[in-house]
């Protein structure tokens, strides 16, 4: 051989190294910067002193909490209700029937279509003029418009958790479907034939199987559900803000000294995103040991 | 009994399949109306006036579709160009801060990139990277790469270098080997990872907006300039135009979708 | 003590054009142990999933005690199925797997711990209560699989390959223990395998299973030595088959008239015989004289390749027999009149 092979870990900084400065260079820069403009400091445009007023004026606004309480109700209910229902979705779908492959196309449409289609979509079929209020006008149930129940720009972000739901259900649907194909029939057959019923199958065997990635997609889901704006910028009500959708509120506001502000609630969510992954790691590593 | 959970089970069937197309049918629907009004369930006039519009010069639609196929393509091209010799050193190799890396892959995924475009932005404005193609693609790699890195990674989990340590034991050169053995090997797999980063990037909305200044009109900003404007009907024009990549491509892989289910599911997160 | 009768079951598998089970009828006595023995693919794991209810039978029917069951969900039946790989719940610990069953029917908590501390105390592994089943090797976790389904005391075991992902010097250790279990529960036992020698030491009876359709069911010496087709014999390792006719008590074949020594009818029939009932030398009757076409050392025995005019015949012989024979001598060979066997003619095509 002419030339001496690399060394493996030469190799290896050689093919890490472009993707690493990417990442940093994108999301760690991105990151280290709201974390430093939300202290008020950035040198480089002679902010040298920095300080927590920014989370003082944060934590001391009702609105902010207003905001947060907001988010965390529509990303815990979203994610408890696609969850439920993707479980439900999987053992539909795993069972061979006639017209499956069918059934599971349309199952997974909704997986590639963005969020903000499934958003405006929610909004012409749940708005009190759209096609849910139409056929029920059909069938006599309401009158007008506004005998509808307001499902959308709503103060409980109806809306807002319909197109999270609808989003997301395919998501958890198809890890869990994998999974239980992963698993095979046999762990419940055995438990059957054990002596556990069909119910007693399901909660103490394959659920708890099939858990580890159902909670793996489910954070996934909660995280993004509580950090996105556009959903709620465009299903919302306006008198209530999500906390990402405040964050932006502030951040495009005309009064510059409002951007720290927007910088510390951005800080915040990405802290809530991030306890919550740790918090779930730290449990699977407890518990999955049997993995 | 028997028949009854049947039955149950196939009527729950039939709740699912409205249900995954519910929020599509009236995009559908408005795009072949005209003045669509309530109480109505199905339109008096059907007209193919907003497909022509939307097919025409002056809408814009044509513009728009081509600069979000350029992104994200460009998008594509960098992710794979980057990603998939990091996807090969975390898939093949052990090293020590494995675990560092991965973390630093996997943060990008589940960290929303809203927050991270409100630090970007006043970089990309100082570097004149704002408002332009070249900032948008750069924001985009933000979770088009990791994703991109993860699904590369597995790909080669699954690859046993050991071929290629018997093509060149046979006589092959490095070069030789990456052609003839290493890529066909791979290739379903970077068509997969491909297909899905692509369709990550197509779906970006809010990243777009926030670093694109709107001056960079990709296909959703266009859609949703109308669909503020209460052009229903455009805007679902617009919109099968725009999901139709995604519908493709769940088309093309329907049928090894268990084992890639997941891949596949990643790419909802866009 | 459970008597299993299946009755002209049949099964197709949806998008099958071949039937996985066809007009099986089997009648397994309360408190033995038979083999479902057979090739893979010949549906002896569809029998047990039937049994234990994991499918539905297209046709037929199954009863216990002449009862039907076919209406009992699986958990109603009182038949356990312990599978080839274990499939010890991996979120539970061993003594979680053990008491499952028990756990299921609402046992109080300390009547179950006493249960699964014999249960374990029973196979030596009554230290293992709070350990993961991951962590077990493949062989306690097959003693595992085994009292989780004992404990249960069902009205029928199903052992679905229960030696064949253990390493051979655990197989016999394994093996033994299944059989004093079996004894001492009396439960009644079916065991699918596709190992003869297992089926032989392990069985009461032996139900021969070939394409979905049972073949031969006897006492496991009888379908050893008297098997029911040509295809069965060869499963069970005979390579020699020869045309003739059933006179009086004699063989006439291409290789001459061979004195059967049993009574078969008269008529055409099939001779087979063993490769290891194949003797070197002359006796009293039956020596035939043979062309070495080839010697096969294999350990224990050598394999000879033998001509006697157009029939090929292979005999195995202790290696210190075979010394000294090369390819193309003669020799003489003589085939024992109880090691004749007669199949029906017709049976060569399903061979």
């Amino acid at each position: 051989m002419a030339q001496r092979p690399m060394s493996d870990r030469l190799k290896i900084a050689l093919m890490l190294g472009p993707a690493m400065i990417f990442i940093g260079g994108l999301f760690f820069a991105g990151l280290g910067i709201v974390l430093l403009r939300s202290l008020n400091y950035m040198p480089v445009i002679s902010l040298t002193d920095p300080s927590f007023d920014a989370y003082v004026a944060t934590f001391t606004t009702p609105a902010f909490y207003r905001s947060l309480v907001f988010s965390l109700h529509i990303a815990v209910t979203s994610t408890a209700l696609a969850t439920v229902l993707a479980i439900a979705s999987a053992l539909l779908l795993r069972q061979s029937f006639a017209g499956r492959q069918i059934v599971s196309f349309l199952f997974q449409l909704g997986l590639t279509v963005p969020h903000l289609i499934g958003a405006i979509g929610v909004l012409y079929l749940f708005s009190q003029s759209g096609l849910l209020a139409r056929i029920a006008h059909e069938f006599g149930m309401i009158d007008q418009p506004s005998d509808f129940p307001a499902l959308v720009y709503d103060r409980y972000g109806i809306g807002i958790i319909l197109q999270y739901v609808w989003k997301e259900v395919p998501f958890i649907g198809l890890i869990v479907l994998a999974q239980m194909q992963g698993l095979g029939a046999n762990y419940e057959a055995a438990a059957r034939s054990l002596g556990a019923t069909r119910w007693q199958t399901f909660r103490h065997v394959l659920l708890p199987l099939i858990l580890p990635g159902v909670l793996s997609a489910s954070v996934m889901v909660f995280a993004f559900t509580f950090g996105a704006d556009e959903i709620p910028a465009i299903l919302g009500p306006n008198a209530r803000a999500t906390l990402p959708v405040l964050t932006y509120r502030k951040f495009t506001d005309v009064d510059l000294a409002a951007r720290p502000k927007a910088m510390a609630m951005a800080v915040v969510i990405a802290a809530v995103s991030a306890i919550l992954v740790g918090l779930y790691l730290w449990s699977v590593r407890r518990e999955v040991s049997w993995k | 009994m028997k028949g009854w959970g049947r039955w149950f089970r196939n009527a729950a069937r039939g709740l699912l399949i409205l249900w995954s197309v519910a929020a599509l049918v009236p995009l559908g629907i408005w795009s072949f109306a005209r003045g669509w009004r309530f109480p109505d369930v199905v339109p008096r006039t059907l007209t193919l006036d907003a497909w022509r519009f939307a097919l025409s010069d002056s809408s814009g639609v044509l513009g728009s579709l081509w600069i979000s196929i350029v992104i994200s393509a460009m998008v594509t091209a960098l992710a794979l160009i980057i990603g998939l010799p990091a996807g090969r050193v975390l898939g093949l190799y052990r090293f020590r801060g494995k675990t560092m890396v991965e973390a630093a892959v996997l943060a990008p995924l589940i960290l929303p990139g809203n927050v991270i475009a409100l630090g970007l932005h006043g970089v990309f404005l100082r570097l004149g990277l704002t408002n332009s193609v070249a900032g948008v693609v750069l924001v985009h790699l933000v979770p088009t790469l990791p994703y991109m890195i993860l699904v590369m990674a597995g790909v080669f989990a699954r690859y046993d270098p050991a071929h290629e340590q018997q093509a060149r034991s046979l006589g092959a050169t490095a070069l030789q080997t990456l052609w003839h053995v290493t890529l066909p090997a791979i290739l379903p797999g970077i068509l997969v990872g491909s297909l899905f980063t692509f369709l990550i990037s197509w779906s970006q909305f809010v990243l777009t907006l926030m670093i694109g200044g709107g001056r960079v009109t990709t296909l959703p900003l266009l859609l949703y300039g109308f669909a503020t404007a209460g052009r229903n009907d455009l805007t679902g024009a617009i919109a099968i135009i725009y999901i139709l990549p995604g519908i493709l491509a769940v088309l093309a892989t329907v049928r090894h979708v268990s084992g890639r289910s997941a891949a596949i599911a990643h790419a909802g997160r866009a | 003590m459970t008597q299993v009768d299946l009755f002209r079951l049949g099964l197709t598998y949806p998008g099958r054009a071949v039937a996985a089970l066809e007009d099986l009828t089997l009648s397994v006595k309360s408190g033995s142990m038979t083999a479902i023995l057979g090739p893979s693919g010949s549906g002896k794991s569809t029998l047990l999933k039937l049994i234990a209810g994991t499918i539905v039978p297209d046709r037929g029917d199954i009863q216990f005690d002449a009862g039907s069951i076919l209406s009992l969900q699986p958990e109603q039946r009182g038949a356990v199925m312990v599978f080839q790989d274990h499939l010890l719940f991996p979120h539970l610990t061993v003594a979680g797997n053990v008491g499952f069953g028990l756990r299921m029917r609402g046992v109080a908590r300390q009547q179950i711990d006493r249960a699964v501390r014999d249960m374990l105390d029973k196979v030596q592994m009554a230290d293992f209560g709070p350990r993961r089943a991951a962590s077990l090797s493949g062989g306690q976790q097959q003693r595992v699989a085994l009292v989780r389904a004992l404990i249960v005391q069902p009205k029928v075991l199903l052992l679905d390959e229960p030696l064949s992902s253990l390493d051979a010097y655990l197989r016999s250790e394994m093996r033994d223990l299944i059989i004093a279990l079996q004894r001492e529960t009396a439960v009644t036992t079916l065991l699918v395998t596709h190992d003869q020698q297992e089926a032989m030491i392990m069985a009461d009876s032996v139900a021969l299973m070939m394409a979905g359709r049972l073949v031969q069911h006897d006492l496991p010496d009888v379908v050893f030595q008297r098997p029911a087709s040509i295809a069965a014999a060869r499963f069970f390792g005979a390579r020699t088959f020869v045309e003739g006719t059933v006179q009086a008590g004699r063989f006439v074949s291409s290789l001459g008239v061979l004195d059967l020594g049993a009574s078969f009818s008269d008529g055409p029939g099939i001779l087979t015989i063993r490769p290891e009932a194949v003797q070197l030398g002359q006796d009293a009757e039956n020596t035939l004289a043979a062309t070495l076409r080839s010697r096969q050392f294999m350990g224990t025995q050598t394999l000879l390749r033998l001509a006697v005019g157009p029939v090929e015949l292979e005999a195995l012989v202790p290696p210190d027999r075979a010394v000294g024979l090369e390819p193309g001598c003669a020799v003489q060979v003589h085939l024992p009149r109880p090691a004749l066997w007669i199949l029906p003619k017709g049976t060569l095509a399903d061979g």
